[in-house]
This record gives structure tokens, C-alpha cells and sequence, in this order.
């Protein structure tokens, strides 16, 4: 029995739970897509993925079906690609015009740079303009809904892959809306700010709010570097535009995390240049911290480690160390508890 | 809040039950929900705020409107529609319009509304199979019910336990899916039968949303057992012991009905193990979309799912499934009494069987109506429909409610089957017809029709969910509700076309249809409108 399919007249080898449209990039084919994130269940909401299989009568959604022995697949062709540009312009005219904050900011975005393959532009079909726009005061998560093109990554990341469930999709049809059910504001809403709805949505409706404004695509570059949060270790690219940090975007490289952060990694990030960030040892004097200098507060330490160890034995001790020192500096911090206080009593914030 | 846990599908009875005790839904009562049934409370909300009569951020049920429909906004019988959002979702009782919700019940303007009125003695070989008994007074009770031969069929295909042989003669009567899509019933149940799992459901979509059709109707108020026989023996033939019916939100008398009914039947034993349950809607067209409706059920957003997997092989909870129309179930029963041969030979040349037609609009007796299959829309109009209204001649009509086509009154001799209308691209659907006349705009017509899909589009695709509103907004232009824009068929044709080929679903894949008819039959009146000039005298230009 054969086990090969085709696709635009090339012969594919079938892989266990392989969609047509994963086969289909696997082979070099270009299949647009606006509503796909690799991730999560594919909603085939955009139709933009169809392609004809022998013997269907209509085009399937190729995000949503698997490649199966002998199938017959066509990605283009000249009424597949009338149908995508069709397509394009219905969802272009169901946003406002102006230019997008995301091609400006982020570089261009899904929707646009699809746009402009097709040579579409977005003056086709005037008619109502879609999404409400929540008042929200969340300082993490720009949310401009009249951008939303309803591909429903966002709802389902934060649903199915974040397990967050903070938005989902109200009412039905044009009528839909992006909700935090019960709150306008995702800060009294099961969201955690992972900042992952921001990162698969594919139009400008969702940006990092704290990134906004702060520079133009054309002057970031963006810099690998792993999150020093926790010990999990996911990969960050530092965005830096004219010298300053402006932000964090996930490195969807990166072996631990493939593209997922938490708030901390996603927008914690902006404590390198803090104005609260500690730049001396500080002792507390008459009941408050005061700068001092390291001889001081070294001095300080070892004779209150003396007299509590005097007073009550080793045991006295817990040790906390950081997931944000080096390794080198957490080997010295469990040496310093074991062999010179005498405790096992030393964890590393990394474990929680 | 009662335990449902018995339930074959909790969601929409814990749904109901939860909206009688609160205005408006608050936060508490949906996570109650969410914990009762184990979803998470987002997917809970994401369904709840989808349907048109639940009270999820609303200050309470919607319990008064004027239908939006395609046959009661016609002039001399409703009103005629401003805005999108204004107006109820056709509530089936065409035949009686204007239909209208009041104080939260559903009426039109007959006495009793859900006795079809008697065949015509004129249409040749009119042999009632579906409407036989339905004028037998207390027919919904099981005494009178089984007196006219009732649960026979059920008890003889548990007798003689042969299966096949029941599908062989279902094969030989070529009775086709009457809910739409015309699929042979025999090969869905074969399906279901082959298909391996000790847990299988029988469904019956009872949703009849489509505006122009209300022929479920009168089976639902009037023969509730018809129906249970019919799936029960379905669970026979297919191994399913559950059973579950969809039931709209617009018949609620239907609701208590059937679960009388149902409490008759299984407290005198005639089910044997069969468990028959009713699930109301909540106001929705796409519910009736067949893997919607399952959606429904399992309390997720009801948008239709992709196939395959068909329903037949992952249906209700993922089991394999049978879901058929009422009408077609409500078939088997008589073709198992009289015979493969005898039913088929009630249609028309190659079509089998009876249909149940329903006319309305501008048409003197409108009604549902079983005829054979294959008569003429002629027939339906002007012979069962009484004919036109007194000086009044005909334009055109629609069919398959409104998402089968639009035909023009040169096409009155075709036969309403499901061959004749496809070389217009057209569809039979559910056998649905709204007849309109010279003093009605077909332009207006059509863009009551596209009010229509976009309020019932569930948003879930895009061709569908912006082009049913880009449609309706270039329909308010040509009806004098906004400047038309210039390439205006261009635009009709391209967003059509996208809208066919690409939709997820049924709904937006027929939604164009009625504009296509718009386009090659109605050419004066369209460009007459692009002028500015209504020749019915309907529209008014700005
Ligand atoms: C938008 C939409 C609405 C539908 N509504 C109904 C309905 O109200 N009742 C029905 O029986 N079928 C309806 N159908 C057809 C069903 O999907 C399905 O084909 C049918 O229930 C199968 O039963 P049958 O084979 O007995 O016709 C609808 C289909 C679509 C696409
Ligand atoms: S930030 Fe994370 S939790 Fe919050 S809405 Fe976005 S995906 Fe959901
Ligand atoms: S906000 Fe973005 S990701 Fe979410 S539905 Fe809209 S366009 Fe898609
Ligand atoms: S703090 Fe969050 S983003 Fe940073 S490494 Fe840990 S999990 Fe990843
Ligand atoms: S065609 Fe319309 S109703 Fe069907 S899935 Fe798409 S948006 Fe929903
Ligand atoms: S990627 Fe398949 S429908 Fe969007």
C-alpha cells in the first residue's frame, strides 16, 4: 500500500499526525496563513490555508486536516489565490486605515506583510470597522481591538497552551469581541501577563504596552540572551534601539522555552537600568538602611554570624540564594552555609 | 441548581435552569456552571454569550421583538427593517405572519398554531405519509398514538433484531436527509452501525432555524411519538441506547410535549432501553449545523467543527453518532410498515417518497404542505399555497428556506427535488419557499436574507464573518440606505465567490446564493436600483 501522497505534483512521504499544511512547507510550498500558530489546535478561521484535494468537492482548510495516503493536494491556483486576495481585503477593511503601530514599531506584521505579498491594499470594500476597544489600565498589554482581525490566537494560546484562561471570544460574528469575561481590565482577570497573546497576534491589536512609542523597527536590534529570572532558563531577545533596552521579545529558538516567558522574563526585564537598583551595601542605623561600604557591612555580618551562632548553634542559619547569581556565585553561597556556618539550610530560589 | 450529572448533555438544561434564577448572569452562577460541569469558565462564557436568548451580559432574557425574517418583513405583511440588530430571528410560524415575541411566547396570528392545514385534493398522487395521522385528535398521547398503529414498528424491529435488513429496505425506499443536505439516511446509519464503540447517540436536529421552514413543526407539537418510535428504532438499528434531541429555542411548547411524551413511552416500557433526552436550544441559527449542534450539546462555542471526522464516526462526546432532521426520521416508521417499493413510488419520476414543503409570503393559504417529491414549485404555490393574493402576480421565490436560491417566476415549473435546482447551483434544502410578488422589492428581499446570515454568522471564518456584512452594507446602498459604491457587481461576484469556495460552513457557503439570484434573474430591478428607482415603490433613496 502506498504511503506517499501529492502535493503540487510532488510526491510527500506521510507523517503520523502531519496536517496537509505542515506537509505542504515541509515541501517548499507557500501557503499563507493568518489564523495558524504551530502550537495550539488550528481554528481554521481565515480560510486563507485552503487548498483543493481530489475528489472534495470544496476547498479544505489545509491547517485542519491531516495529509492522508494518496491524496491529491493543489495549493495554487488562479481561483485559490483570487479567493486569498478576496479574503485579505475583507479583513484589511474591517480595520481603520491608518498605518499600523506594529509595522511602524514591531517591523511589518502578519497581516500586512501578507498584504503586501498580495498586493493588496486596504481601501477595498469601505464598510463598518470591527472590535471594542476596552478601557484598560493594565501596565503591561496594549490592547487596540479595532486592529483585531478575530484569528483567535490569542484566546487560544492563552487557553490552551498557558492554560490561563483570562480571554476568550465574546457573542458571535462580526459582533465578536476579545474579552476578559467579567473585567475590562486584565488586571482583575485570571491573566498571569505571560505576554504570549502578544506574541502570536498577528496584527497590531496587541503590543507590549511598556515597548510602545519608545522606537521605530528600523533602529532595534535584538539581542539572544537567557532570562536570569529562574532556573528554567528561557531564551530572551533584549530589544535595543540607540543603546537603551527597550524591551523583551521570547527567542523562539531557545532549547527551554521555544518561545514562552512568564511575566518576569516577558516584562521584568527593565530593572537593568532601575533607578532602585542597589549600587552599595546598605546597613540599617537607628532603624534605617543607609549606605554604607562593603568593609562596614562585611564587618557587620560576621560578627552578627558569630554571636547567633553562639548563641544558638548552626541550625539558627537558612540561606537563600538567587536564581539571578552565576552558578559560581551559588557554588560559593551552599560552601559558605555547609563549611563555614556549619547548616544544610541553604535553597535556591530557582526551586520555587 | 437541580443535578444533571444523569444527563446526556448537561450544558444547555444547566444553562436554562441558571437563567431562570438570574436577571442577568453574573460571574458566580457561570463559575457554578463551570465547576458543575467541569469546563473551565471561559469556554462557559464563550458559549453562553453566543446565543441570542441568554441572559449573559444582558439586563435580562430578551422576551419581546418583532421577527427580522425574510417572509415577515415583506410588505403588506411586516414591517419593513432599518438597522442590523433590530428584529427576532425567524421564529418559524412564516405561515402566520407577522410572527412576533410577546411577553417571551412566540405567536403568529392563527388560533392554533401548529395544525397544518389539509392536502389539496388537486395536486395529482398526493398520498400523505408524515401528515397522515396529524389531524387525529390526541394524537400525542400514547393511547391514541398506538391505537392508530403506533410503536408497531419499534416492537416488530426488536422482535425480528435484523438490523440489515431494516438498512436494505431504508436503501430500496431512497429516502434522502430532508434537513438540508439530502445525504441517503440508509448510509449514515450504515456508518454509525459499522462503526466499532458500545457507546453510540442518535440526534435528532430539531433546530429548524432556516426562515421559510416550519414544516418540523407541526410533527414536534402534534406527533411527539411519531418521533420517538423513529429514533429508538434508529438506536436499534445503529447499537445506540441514547438518545437526544436538539430542539429550538423558538418551540418551547414542543419541549413539554416531547418529554411527556417521553415519560408516557418509557413508563410503558415501549423504549426498552433506549434513553430518549431533550435539549432546548438558546436561540441560534448555525445550531442546527449539524457538528454545531454537537458543540452546542458538549457546552463549547457552537461553531461547526471541520469534517472528516464526520459525526457518523466522532459525533456527541466524540461517539460515533446518527444525526438526522425530524422529518426524516419521522419517515422510517411508514416505510417499514408499507414497504420500500410503495414509498419510493410516492415521488415524482426519480425522486422518492413525500416532502414536506412549506410556502409563505405573499401567497393566499400559506403552509406547510406534504406533497410528493418533485412537484413543481407551482404546485406548492399555487395550487397547496392557494395562488397568489387577489390581484397580485407573482415575482419569484426562494427556496431551501432562503439558502437554497432564488428563482424568478419563469422557473415556477421547476420541480422542487434535489436535482432540478442544482443547475442553477441552486439547493432544495429544506424545502422551504418564500413567494413574493410585483408589489415587493427583490433587492430588499435579498437584503433582509443577508440581515439574516450576518446575525446568525458565528464569526468563527472569515469570508463569512466580514462577507455577510460587506454584502448587506453594498444591499443598504442599493435600497436607498447609503450611497452605492461604483463597481458594485465586481464586488458581489468576488466576495460571493471567496464566501462559497472558503466558508467553514454551510451558512456562509450558501449565504451568496440569494444575491447570485438577485444578479442573473432580477437584472432590470437591480440596475433600476443602482438608478435610484425602486419599481415596487419599497425602497426609498436618499
Ligand atoms: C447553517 C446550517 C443550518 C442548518 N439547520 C438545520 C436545521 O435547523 N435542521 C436540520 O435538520 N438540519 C439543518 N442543517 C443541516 C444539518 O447540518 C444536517 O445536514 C442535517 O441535520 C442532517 O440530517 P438529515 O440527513 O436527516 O437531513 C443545517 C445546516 C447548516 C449549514
Ligand atoms: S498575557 Fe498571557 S495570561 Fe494574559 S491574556 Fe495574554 S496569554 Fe493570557
Ligand atoms: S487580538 Fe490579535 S491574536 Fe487576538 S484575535 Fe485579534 S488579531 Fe488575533
Ligand atoms: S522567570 Fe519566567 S521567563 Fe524567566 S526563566 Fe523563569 S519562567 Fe522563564
Ligand atoms: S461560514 Fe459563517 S457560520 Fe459557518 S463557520 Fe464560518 S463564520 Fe461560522
Ligand atoms: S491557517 Fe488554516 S484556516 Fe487559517
Amino acid at each position: 500500500m502506498s504511503v506517499t501522497a501529492t502535493i503540487d505534483g510532488k510526491s510527500v512521504d506521510i507523517r503520523e499526525g502531519e496536517s496537509i499544511l505542515e506537509a505542504a512547507r515541509r515541501c517548499g510550498a507557500e501557503v499563507p496563513t493568518l489564523c495558524y500558530d504551530s502550537r495550539v489546535d488550528p481554528s481554521a478561521s481565515c480560510r486563507l490555508c485552503v487548498v483543493k484535494v481530489d475528489g472534495r468537492r470544496l476547498p479544505v482548510a489545509s491547517c485542519a486536516h491531516a495529509l492522508t495516503a494518496d491524496m491529491n493536494v493543489t495549493t495554487s491556483d488562479d481561483e485559490l489565490e483570487e479567493n486569498r486576495k478576496t479574503i485579505l481585503k475583507l479583513v484589511l477593511s474591517e480595520n481603520p486605515t491608518e498605518e499600523c503601530r506594529s509595522c511602524i514599531e514591531r517591523g511589518p506584521c502578519e497581516l500586512h506583510s501578507l498584504a503586501t505579498d498580495y498586493g493588496v491594499e486596504s481601501d477595498y470594500y469601505d464598510g463598518a470597522i470591527s472590535g471594542r476597544i476596552p478601557e484598560d489600565s493594565n501596565p503591561f498589554i496594549a490592547r487596540d481591538y479595532s486592529q483585531c482581525i478575530l484569528c483567535y490566537r490569542c484566546t487560544r494560546v492563552c487557553n490552551e497552551l498557558e492554560q490561563a484562561h483570562a480571554i476568550i471570544p465574546e457573542g458571535r460574528g462580526f459582533g465578536t469581541n476579545i474579552v476578559a469575561p467579567f473585567h475590562e481590565s486584565l488586571l482583575g482577570s485570571n491573566c498571569t501577563f505571560c505576554g504570549q497573546c502578544i506574541q502570536t497576534c498577528p496584527t497590531g491589536a496587541l503590543m507590549d504596552k511598556k515597548m510602545l512609542g519608545k522606537a521605530v523597527a528600523e533602529d532595534v536590534t535584538k539581542v539572544r540572551s537567557i532570562c536570569p529570572f529562574c532556573g528554567t532558563g528561557c531564551g530572551i531577545e533584549l530589544n535595543v534601539a540607540k543603546g537603551e533596552f527597550i524591551g523583551v521579545t521570547p527567542d523562539w529558538d531557545a532549547p527551554a522555552s521555544a518561545g514562552s516567558l512568564c511575566v518576569k522574563g516577558q516584562f521584568g526585564i527593565d530593572f537593568i537600568r532601575s533607578p532602585d537598583r542597589l549600587t552599595t551595601p546598605l546597613v540599617r542605623r537607628d532603624g534605617v538602611l543607609q549606605p554604607a561600604t562593603w568593609d562596614e557591612a562585611l564587618t557587620l555580618l560576621v560578627d552578627k554570624f558569630q554571636t547567633v551562632r553562639a548563641e544558638s548553634g548552626p541550625g539558627a542559619f537558612a540561606l537563600w540564594s538567587s536564581a539571578r547569581a552565576p552558578s559560581e556565585g551559588n557554588f560559593l553561597m551552599q560552601k559558605l552555609a555547609r563549611a563555614v556556618l556549619g547548616t544544610n539550610n541553604i535553597d535556591n530560589c530557582s526551586r520555587t | 441548581m437541580a443535578d444533571r450529572t444523569g444527563s446526556h448533555a448537561p450544558f444547555l438544561p444547566m444553562l436554562h435552569d441558571a437563567m431562570e434564577h438570574t436577571e442577568t448572569m453574573s460571574e458566580e452562577t457561570l463559575n457554578a456552571l463551570s465547576n458543575a460541569l467541569r469546563i473551565p469558565a471561559s469556554y462557559i462564557h464563550q458559549a453562553a454569550s453566543f446565543y441570542h436568548y441568554s441572559n449573559l451580559g444582558k439586563d435580562h432574557v430578551l422576551r419581546e421583538g418583532t421577527c427580522g425574517g425574510p417572509t415577515c418583513c415583506l410588505p403588506g405583511v411586516g414591517v419593513r427593517r432599518g438597522t442590523p440588530g433590530e428584529g427576532i430571528a425567524c421564529p418559524g410560524l412564516c405561515d402566520q405572519a407577522p410572527a412576533a415575541l410577546a411577553g417571551g411566547v412566540f405567536r403568529g396570528t392563527a388560533a392554533d398554531p401548529f395544525l397544518p392545514p389539509p392536502p389539496p385534493a388537486s395536486v395529482d398522487g398526493v398520498e400523505e405519509v408524515l401528515f397522515h395521522d396529524i389531524r387525529i385528535p390526541g394524537l400525542r398521547s400514547l393511547d391514541v398514538y398506538r391505537a392508530n398503529g403506533g410503536y408497531e414498528q419499534l416492537r416488530r424491529v426488536v422482535e425480528q433484531d435484523d438490523a440489515e435488513e431494516v438498512i436494505v429496505n431504508l436503501r430500496a425506499s431512497g429516502l434522502l436527509g430532508r434537513g438540508g443536505a439530502g445525504f441517503p439516511l440508509a448510509a449514515k446509519w450504515q456508518a454509525v452501525r459499522e462503526t466499532p464503540g458500545d457507546r453510540k447517540y442518535v440526534v435528532c436536529n430539531a433546530d429548524e432555524g432556516e426562515p421559510g421552514t416550519f414544516k418540523d413543526r407541526p410533527l414536534l407539537h402534534l406527533n411527539p411519538h411519531l418521533l420517538i418510535e423513529s429514533m429508538a428504532i434508529a438506536g436499534h438499528v445503529v447499537g445506540a441506547t441514547a438518545g437526544v434531541i436538539y430542539l429550538r429555542y423558538e418551540y418551547p411548547e414542543a419541549y413539554d410535549v416531547l418529554n411527556e411524551a417521553i415519560a408516557e413511552a418509557e413508563a410503558a416500557g415501549v423504549l426498552g432501553d433506549f434513553d430518549l433526552q431533550v435539549a432546548r436550544g438558546l436561540g441560534s441559527y448555525v445550531c442546527g449545523e449539524e457538528t454545531s449542534l454537537l458543540n452546542s450539546l458538549e457546552g463549547l462555542v457552537p461553531w461547526p467543527r471541520e469534517r472528516p471526522p464526520f459525526p457518523t464516526q466522532k459525533g456527541l462526546w466524540g461517539l460515533p453518532t446518527v444525526i438526522n432532521n425530524v422529518e426524516t426520521f419521522c419517515s422510517v416508521p411508514a416505510i417499514l410498515e408499507r414497504g420500500a417499493d410503495w414509498y419510493r413510488h410516492l415521488g415524482r419520476d426519480e425522486s422518492a417518497g413525500t416532502k414536506l414543503y412549506s410556502v409563505s409570503g405573499r401567497v393566499a393559504r400559506p403552509g406547510p404542505y406534504e406533497l410528493p417529491l418533485g412537484a413543481t414549485a407551482r404546485e406548492l404555490i399555487e395550487v397547496a399555497g392557494g395562488g397568489p393574493l387577489p390581484g397580485r402576480a407573482i415575482k419569484g421565490y426562494t427556496i431551501g428556506g432562503i439558502s437554497g436560491g432564488l428563482l424568478a417566476a419563469e422557473h415556477l415549473d421547476m420541480p422542487l427535488d434535489y436535482a432540478a435546482p442544482r443547475q442553477h447551483g441552486f439547493a432544495l434544502g429544506s424545502g422551504g419557499v418564500v413567494v413574493f410578488d410585483d408589489a415587493c422589492c427583490v433587492v430588499d428581499l435579498v437584503r433582509t436574507c443577508m440581515l439574516f446570515y450576518e446575525a446568525e454568522s458565528c464569526g468563527k471564518c472569515f469570508p463569512c464573518r466580514v462577507g455577510t456584512v460587506r454584502l448587506r452594507e453594498r444591499l443598504d446602498a442599493l435600497t436607498g440606505r447609503a450611497e452605492p459604491s461604483a463597481n458594485l457587481i465586481d464586488e458581489f461576484n468576488e466576495i460571493g465567490a471567496a464566501m462559497s469556495a472558503n466558508s467553514a460552513c454551510g451558512l456562509g457557503q450558501a449565504a451568496p446564493l440569494v444575491l447570485h439570484g438577485l444578479v442573473r434573474f432580477f437584472g432590470e430591478e437591480l440596475e433600476a436600483h443602482r438608478q435610484g428607482v425602486c419599481p415596487a415603490g419599497v425602497c426609498h433613496f436618499l
